[in-house]
């Protein structure tokens, strides 16, 4: 199956919780239908997760055990084989950033990509991305660090006008 | 004046007799030979007598007396005159010796004042001179503090010109701590993104 992952999964993490899900809404399948079986009773079963529901309406598919497995098959391939970056961050990155991020890398690089997310403080701003080969650096701290030496000329350039230090 | 009189009359009286004596002598012996010896000899006698009887002794002890008498007045005039000149020789030579003192403790006053005032000269002058000493040392000192003071602040200033992008790079990152979202960053982080894309493509599909 060609799985298609939701922007919602981002990390190896989303992986292991959406198949934990699955595992729990198999058996709850199971239960009701062999409780439907037995009693003719419908069981509820429960809600499902947003990430959940966006991979199976990505994938175009029902809920039911047959689908469920399958999934969970595919997701589990894709987390043995998809490649992974990680992106080292200032603060906690939002939701909605870190899927536009996602979005990008499963654009332009492989569709199943996960990104780790790292927090590092010190960066002030920006990102340092690391891949299986190279280490990026695309922090405001070494935006800073590499321009330190245009910071006189731009001091002495700056013209004050008389009071306006107040 | 009395005494005087007496002592006068008392020689007058010596020298008349005598007189008389040597008349009778000269009479005696211009008169004749023998009977001028014999004569003489009665005139000598009798001369004598008359000496003997003028000069007796209680006209030797008045004369005694009067000679002691005139001889404790001069005695006593002359002491007097003698405390008189003392006197005077000693309220002279008091007003002497004032004078004298005076003059010298004048002259060693002035002297004093005067080596006081030359101590006093020599003073202000030398404090002139350690003024004027101490007036070029503090212009001195003064330069080479002024001197100090700018190199160290040309220092202090090229170091903080050196360390000028860390101090500022430093402010900056304490004061975006935790102030910027990552949702502001994106165009930032995407720019970056797109401008390595292609490496980063290699990396990924490499490494996959």
């Amino acid at each position: 199956m060609a799985l298609s992952l939701p922007t919602a999964i981002t990390s190896k993490k989303d992986i292991t919780k959406l198949r934990r899900e699955i595992e729990r809404m198999a058996d709850a399948l199971l239960q009701r239908r062999v409780a439907h079986d037995k009693s003719n009773v419908d069981r509820d079963i429960p809600s499902m997760s947003k990430k959940l529901r966006y991979t199976m309406q990505a994938n175009e598919l029902d809920l039911n055990e047959e689908n469920l497995k399958k999934l969970d098959q595919a997701l589990a391939k894709v987390y043995d084989t998809a490649p992974q970056v990680r992106m080292a961050f200032a603060g906690e990155p939002d939701q909605e950033s870190l899927e536009k991020l996602i979005s990008w890398f499963r654009k332009e690089t492989h569709p199943h990509i996960f990104i780790q997310v790292g927090i590092q403080p010190m960066l002030a701003g920006g990102v340092i991305l690391r891949t299986p080969k190279n280490r990026y650096d695309f922090s405001i701290r070494t935006a800073l660090l590499s321009n330190v030496s245009k910071l006189p000329t731009a001091i002495r350039n700056i013209n004050v006008k008389p009071g306006a230090a107040k | 004046m009395d005494n005087i009189y007496g002592l006068m009359l008392i020689i007058v009286a010596t020298l008349a007799a005598t007189s008389a004596f040597i008349w009778l002598a000269y009479q005696v012996r211009s008169g004749g030979g023998q009977r001028r010896k014999g004569l003489d000899e009665d005139l000598a006698k009798s001369a004598e007598d008359d000496v003997e009887q003028i000069f007796n002794d209680e006209f030797r002890e008045e004369l005694r007396n009067r000679g002691r008498l005139h001889f404790e007045n001069i005695l006593n005039e002359n002491a007097m005159f003698l405390q008189q000149d003392l006197r005077l020789t000693t309220s002279e030579l008091n007003e002497y010796m004032k004078t004298e003192i005076k003059n010298v403790l004048k002259d060693e006053f002035k002297h004093y004042e005067e080596s006081i005032t030359s101590a006093k000269d020599q003073a202000i002058e030398s404090i002139k001179k350690t003024q004027t000493a101490i007036e070029e040392q503090r212009e001195v000192l003064e330069a080479s503090l002024k001197e100090q003071v700018s190199k160290e602040k040309a220092l202090l200033i090229e170091k903080f010109e050196t360390h000028m992008g860390e101090i500022i790079n430093h402010y900056i990152m304490e004061a975006l701590a935790g102030e910027l979202e990552v949702g502001d960053q994106m165009d930032f982080i995407f720019r970056h993104l797109e401008e390595n894309k292609k490496v980063i493509i290699e990396d990924i599909s490499g490494g996959a």
